[in-house]
């Protein structure tokens, strides 16, 4: 009668898990994986293949494994990425990309050149993603790994950007924008949404202008950040404005640039200032 | 004369190469492995490792980037792979970091791939540190022996 047989009849008395047999005596050395490229912008022309090198580096004491995987992307609520399987997203680019090696050793204090080439269909249009990982982890031998339990992975995701050349529109809306007056001590707040509703990523930036009804200008606030959005997602953003204003109506002019080459979206509201602020 | 002039050129050719700057987008984790040692159903073990897991973020792109985490499959028995601890047993938290972005501190199980730590535009040229913890809970009927995964550590745009 073998141990496991013995413990299943007694119940659960002295079952005891080894999760991990540390077998080693030395400290664990470190993992590092560093990339040149955290992300690749390309403007291709349907049908045609851009190619290129991410090093991938190690500047760790121990030589690394890294294995190549694609993902897709998109955003959440929150406008986070969230990673899914290549090929599965309607903007999906990973199928598109070939990249060598899959696997290879990086040596300690050393790089590795990884080739790619990117294809763009003859049909494509406007921008399509994908992020490519290289995932990174020890090289001590695989049988002391097994009796280790949890291994520590490094993962460094480059993110690929391709846009169609002449058959990208990048433009928005904003469906939603609200002034909300400051209380006491708090800021004046500019509320709003902003909407892709071209056929490419779009990072935008609002910027708050007040201005008087004379037309002087009091002063811009602008986003805390930049925004990445995908086609057809909605984005909250918010501007505070921290500065003074003398009781009035003031003019609160929204400008939403979403880059070079577009043309930035303008809103604009009115308010009127029963004190000083 | 001539000779003068012509080093003079080299040395001015050389003052005025033009360097282009290699990007730092690099992870690195102190250590290559998490050892819970032996346990027993039923256990809980947290503060693991008691120093805990560092794990340092450079970027030099200046905007912002994430840190993120995910188990690859739950704990499986290394002879019966079938045989798995459920992710929602096993949890990590963020226990110190040396920058000035958001940390999640608060327990987290391993059923999705989530955020560590967002840094802001412009943070992580000199490395940031971001000090991670663990806590195991075995259920009360597991088989005995070893159980393998991978904790996967994702530093991106």
């Amino acid at each position: 009668m073998n141990q496991n047989s013995a413990i299943k009849k007694s119940g659960f008395i002295l079952l005891s898990v080894a999760l991990t047999g540390f077998l080693f005596v030395r400290e664990a050395s470190a993992i590092s994986i560093g990339v040149d490229k955290p992300h690749i912008n390309i403007i291709s022309d349907p049908g045609t293949t851009d190619s290129g090198v991410i090093q991938v580096k190690n500047k760790g004491e121990v030589p690394i494994s890294v294995r190549v995987t694609m993902a897709d992307w998109t955003y959440d609520k929150e406008g986070e990425r969230v990673f899914k399987k290549p090929g599965t997203t309607f903007l999906s680019c990973s199928d598109w990309i070939d990249i060598a090696p899959k696997e290879a050793l990086v040596p300690a204090n050393g790089a590795l050149d990884f080739s790619y080439n990117i294809t763009t269909p003859k049909d494509a249009m406007g921008g399509h993603y994908a992020v490519i990982f290289f995932n990174a982890s020890g090289m001590e031998e695989e049988d002391k790994f097994k009796a280790m339990g949890i291994k520590l992975v490094g993962r460094i995701g480059t993110v690929v950007y391709q846009e169609t050349r002449g058959k990208t529109n990048k433009i928005g809306s904003v469906p939603y924008f609200k002034i909300i007056k400051p209380k006491k001590n708090e800021p004046l707040l500019a509320e709003y949404k902003f909407k892709n509703e071209g056929n490419a990523f779009i990072r935008f930036k609002g910027t708050l202008s007040i201005m008087d009804k004379d037309g002087t200008l009091y002063g811009n606030a602008d986003s805390k950040k930049d925004v990445g959005t995908l086609p057809g997602d909605v984005r909250e953003d918010a501007i505070k404005w921290f500065g003074s204003l003398p009781k009035g109506d003031y003019d609160l002019i929204l400008t939403v640039d979403m880059g070079e080459g577009t043309v930035p979206v303008i809103k604009q509201e009115s308010i009127s200032l029963e004190r000083d602020i | 004369m001539i000779r003068s002039i012509a080093l003079l050129s080299i040395f001015a050719f050389l003052f005025f190469l033009p360097v282009t700057a290699e990007a730092i987008f690099n992870i690195e984790t102190d250590q290559q492995t998490l050892d819970f040692g032996l346990m027993a159903p039923n256990e809980v073990r947290d503060n693991v490792p008691s120093k805990g897991v560092m794990v340092k973020c450079t970027s030099d792109q200046g905007i912002p980037w994430r840190l993120r985490i995910r188990l690859e499959s739950p704990l499986a028995h290394v002879n019966n792979p079938s045989e798995t601890i459920a992710s929602d047993h096993f949890w990590w938290y963020g226990a110190n970091t040396t920058g000035i972005g958001t940390l999640v501190t608060n327990e987290n199980d391993f059923t999705v791939e989530r955020i560590v730590y967002s840094a802001p535009a412009g943070e992580g040229a000199n490395g940031i540190d971001v000090e991670l913890r663990f806590k195991l809970a075995l259920p009360p009927r597991t088989q005995s022996g070893d159980y393998l995964t991978k904790i996967i550590f994702t530093l991106i745009e």
